[in-house]
């Protein structure tokens, strides 16, 4: 049995493959209501993600399977003001040229999207590598840079799942 | 050198709400990759002990508790550093008003373009510079007096991207700044 279909002990939540195609929420902090700032907007409105919108303390950043919460992006929110920016899988899983040379042996990592529902969010899942890290400095320096590329090439070709508060009260028309 | 803040936690550097007590002028003297430093020492007894209010560079400042600088231009790092302080160890703030004032300084005297970074505090207390510039990318963490770059220009791992380890050089942190700002 593939170890990504094997349930965490006491867990009686369903898992499954996550498809190459499907569509993963992040959850974006809102720059007003956070002291983390996940992005910066540029004068001319260009907007890049910091490698600090997919820091995670296990080095797996969560994402929130789009099909399991009904293609609705609201449900990866924590609170209103949060954004949340799309990534697809097979791009995540694109990330294969991350290695690491362990007494002289290259390691090269295999970055996956796996499903780990919980019970209060069954879309849940991660981005975890194989084998582990063997040092926090591969997933901080290298890993969060591409995932945070992926978010920008994400935002330039299909713009935000939901916007951040700011973005959203900065393009608010105003009424007549 | 030792210090009474050295290896101290945020917490215990935050209930000296940024006013930073040294116990050695000595301080001042492993501190010599900053050239811009100055001191105002407010007592100096017969212990040596010193209780000063430390002025980090002429460009970046810390005074009666408010970050200030002397250029417009760094008013909101000033800002943000200073809302971010509670998490910061004191060598870690030192080191990042260092790297910031000498690449300010690097900027506007090779007339280079500048912009402000993006600031974040790590999960180690590590401080986070971003700077985007076209498709290039510049990263400094700061821990302590250590700090680390990253240069990005592309998305592949291996060839798109250099990292490494500098100090307050003038020579290798222009050669970083003329990077990004080309």
């Amino acid at each position: 049995m593939d170890s990504q279909l094997t349930p965490k002990a006491g867990c009686e939540l369903e898992v499954s493959l996550v498809d190459n195609e499907e569509l993963l929420y992040r959850r974006i902090f809102s720059i007003a209501h956070s002291d983390v700032q996940h992005y910066k907007i540029f004068s001319e409105g260009k907007i890049n993600f910091s490698t600090m919108a997919f820091s995670d303390k296990s080095l797996s950043p969560s994402v929130d399977r789009a099909c399991l919460h009904g293609s609705d992006a609201a449900k990866t929110q924590s609170t209103d003001s949060d954004g949340v920016i799309g990534l697809i899988a097979k791009n995540v899983r694109a990330i294969d040229d991350v290695s690491s040379d362990k007494d002289g042996v290259e390691v090269v990592y295999k970055i996956d999207v796996i499903h780990r529902p919980k019970l209060e969010n069954k879309a849940h899942a991660q981005i975890e590598p194989s084998p582990q890290y063997a040092s926090e400095k591969i997933f901080n320096k290298k890993v969060r840079q591409r995932l945070a590329r992926l978010a920008d090439q994400r935002l330039v070709s299909y713009g935000w799942e939901i916007e951040p508060s700011e973005i959203r009260r900065e393009n608010k028309v105003p009424s007549t | 050198m030792r210090t009474s803040f050295m290896n101290e936690s945020p917490i215990e550097s935050r209930r000296r709400s940024s006013q930073l007590i040294i116990e050695s002028p000595s301080i001042w003297n492993d501190l010599n990759q900053a050239p811009n430093l100055k001191k105002q020492p407010i007592h100096n007894n017969a212990s040596k002990t010193v209780d000063a209010q430390i002025t980090y560079t002429e460009t970046i400042f810390i005074e009666k508790g408010k970050f200030l600088t002397n250029y417009p231009e760094l008013n909101i790092a000033a800002l943000r550093l200073e809302k971010l302080s509670y998490q910061i160890g004191s060598m870690t703030l030192h080191t990042t008003f260092a790297l910031l004032a000498k690449l300010f300084d690097i900027a506007q005297k090779n007339n280079l373009w500048w912009s402000l970074p993006l600031i974040n505090i790590g999960f180690d207390s590590e401080v986070i510079f971003e700077w985007w510039h076209d498709d290039r990318k510049l990263d400094f963490d700061i821990s302590h007096s250590s700090i680390n770059y990253m240069k990005v220009w592309g998305a592949d791992i291996d060839n798109d991207m250099e990292d490494g380890s500098t100090t307050i050089n003038e020579s290798y942190l222009t050669s970083l700044w003329k990077w990004i700002a080309s």
